[in-house]
């Protein structure tokens, strides 16, 4: 059966409704924001040690925290070298799954590298990792599941996109992937999974800074509401009441809240990411973001959160390199801004269903008739076999 | 299988049907295949099946419409897309023959070409030998298209042809080819007469 089509037409006006409300008063909620951001951001040392008292106080934080330039400003595109290097990581992944025949977990990581200056075309590569059985089950002998399996790939693609740098390609060399480079949004992995995640991460990042390297993390559309948070330590820090918002669940994203401030092609104002946990390693790797307006139009802003390693945010000029080349690389997708580097790696890595069954059919062929291996589907599986669902 | 040392592989069978083919190369492969070029596909059984490209057909899909309405792709972008996306050139072939024991027949083959069977280009040797035979009956494969630009396919054929018997000093194979078109479109004044302006044309080249 499809959706009961008359159920939800019956609830589609009550929730057109409620999504134009929503979204009204969260553009309430914005502008006070604003507001609150502009008398913040009037003193931005005082912001910084605002947030940084916070930091030292509380066991558990997630917020914006600004850098040294000033929050309300922001900032043109510059030219970019002749030649540089751009190389980009995207991977997918099959998720164990005990209704399988056979329970397996495989990493498709699609890398893309491009030397612009080189009028070459890229070079393109796809690593296809099957995981080891002791990769897929946990502990406790259960299977791990789509967040483990995800860590998994983002380390991959990280260590990866690190081995395609060799020194015949030309400087600068930035490294892009999707999603954040700070590990702590994925919240449900903690303890020594967590702490060795970041580990590496951090280690992979000392090797890329001695050698030049740089790398950012793209986020498209970013839902994250790191500058409210940091507004309401503001707050807190000098005993203001928070502002009255329309809602207890309202969470104004620093999209929106940025939104006005910054024109097409310009970036924000450099913050960085204030990421407290308790059982994190002590050599995380720290990051730094900046909005970015990957829009042409001025009616129509759209922002992308980039995210670098503190120590880039640390010299203008590599900002600067990092926030044009990401922005040329976006508009060549102009009718819908988004690095094309990136797109391609998505392209190369994205695994199929069809796909999914093949792999299945070549593990299966591999295991002797006489083993007496039992590899059977859950009669769920079947079922939803015989539907075609 | 009639021995032919140039031969050179163009790309693979996507589709096929008795009377026409079709094959995808990479673009980077697309500078050996022309319009109206004779090609060749070698069966299993030792048979071949022969074909003239009648169109040279460039894919797109959705990440390639986009990119044309960009403002401006950067070269390595343009040879991404040439070059590494998986998007086949389509070749398409119009049969006009087969070749059993070595005997050249200018009727349709028995069965079509299989999918991924190679599509190779024929040599000006066998281009000659091809189209010398049977009284150059294969033409009325080409005069039987229907929305196609026969015209311009003929020309482009005979124009290749004509150089590789005029270099064997045969000058009186494009006579010939000429009579029989004539012969052909006999009862087709109008076709005939737009033909016939091409065919001007070709011998004025």
């Amino acid at each position: 059966m499809p959706l009961n089509y008359a159920s939800v037409d019956n609830s589609a006006q009550k929730y057109a409704e409620q999504a134009l409300k929503w979204q009204a008063q969260n553009q309430e909620n914005a502008k006070q924001l604003r507001n609150l951001y502009a008398e913040a951001s009037a003193d931005p040392r005082r912001l910084r040690e605002l947030i940084e008292f916070a930091e030292q106080e509380q066991n558990t934080l997630y917020a914006a925290k600004p850098l040294n330039e000033d929050p309300l400003r922001s900032f043109p595109i510059t030219a970019l070298p002749e030649k540089y290097s751009l190389i980009a990581a995207d991977g997918s992944q099959i998720v164990p799954s005990r209704h399988r025949s056979l329970q397996f977990g495989l990493v498709n990581v699609g890398l893309f590298k491009v030397c612009f200056g080189s009028m070459e075309a890229p070079e393109i590569k796809l690593v296809s990792t099957l995981l080891d059985y002791e990769e897929i089950v946990a502990e406790d002998g259960t299977l791990l599941g789509e967040d483990d399996i995800s860590l998994n790939r983002d380390l991959k693609e990280r260590s990866l996109i690190r081995d395609e740098v060799n020194p015949q390609i030309p400087r600068p060399v930035l490294t892009l992937t999707d999603g954040p480079l700070d590990l702590f949004y994925r919240s449900n992995i903690k303890g020594a999974t967590a702490r060795k995640a970041q580990q590496q991460v951090f280690d992979l990042d000392q090797e890329m800074q001695k050698e030049g390297i740089l790398s950012a993390g793209y986020i498209d559309k970013p839902g994250s509401a790191l500058i409210h948070k940091m507004l309401d330590e503001y707050c807190r820090g000098l005993g203001l009441s928070k502002p009255e918002l329309n809602s207890k669940k309202a969470q104004v994203s620093d999209r929106m809240l940025l939104a006005k401030i910054i024109k097409p092609s310009e970036r924000s104002a450099l913050f960085e990411i204030v990421s407290k946990q308790a059982g994190m390693s002590s050599d995380r790797l720290k990051v730094a973001f900046f909005y970015l307006n990957v829009s042409t139009s001025e009616e129509h802003p759209w922002l992308a959160r980039v995210e670098i390693p503190l120590w880039i945010a640390e010299s203008p000029e590599l900002v600067a390199f990092i926030h044009s080349a990401i922005y040329q690389d976006a508009q060549v997708l102009d009718s819908h801004p988004y690095p094309y580097s990136l797109h391609r790696s998505h392209e190369l890595a994205i695994v199929k269903q069809n796909e999914v069954e093949e792999l299945e059919n070549i593990l299966l062929s591999k295991i002797p008739p006489e083993s007496g291996f039992i590899a059977t589907r859950s009669n769920k599986a079947h079922a939803k076999e015989l539907t075609g669902k | 299988m009639i021995e032919t040392r140039k031969s050179i592989p163009i790309g693979k069978l996507l589709r096929a049907e008795n009377s026409n083919f079709v094959a995808g190369c990479r673009v980077s492969e697309l500078d050996t295949p022309a319009f109206g070029a004779l090609v060749k596909v070698s069966l299993e059984d030792k048979s071949e099946i022969y074909g003239l490209i009648t169109n040279i057909l460039i894919n797109d899909d959705s990440l390639v419409r986009q990119l044309v309405s960009g403002v401006s792709i950067p070269t390595e972008y343009v040879a991404d897309n040439r070059y590494n996306r998986n998007l086949p050139v389509e070749i398409h072939v119009l049969t006009v023959g087969y070749a059993q024991n070595e005997q050249i027949s200018h009727r349709l083959p028995p069965r079509p070409p299989l999918s991924l069977d190679v599509l190779q280009l024929c040599d000006d040797e066998e281009l000659c030998r091809f189209t010398s035979l049977n009284d150059q009956a294969y033409l009325r494969h080409i005069l039987r298209l229907i929305d196609q630009p026969v015209e311009e396919l003929l020309a482009a054929h005979l124009r290749q042809a004509k150089k590789c018997h005029d270099a064997r000093n045969e000058p009186e194979w494009y006579q010939g080819a000429c009579q029989k078109i004539i012969t052909l479109l006999r009862d087709d004044y109008q076709r005939l007469t737009s033909v016939l302006d091409v065919l001007t044309e070709l011998e004025h080249e």
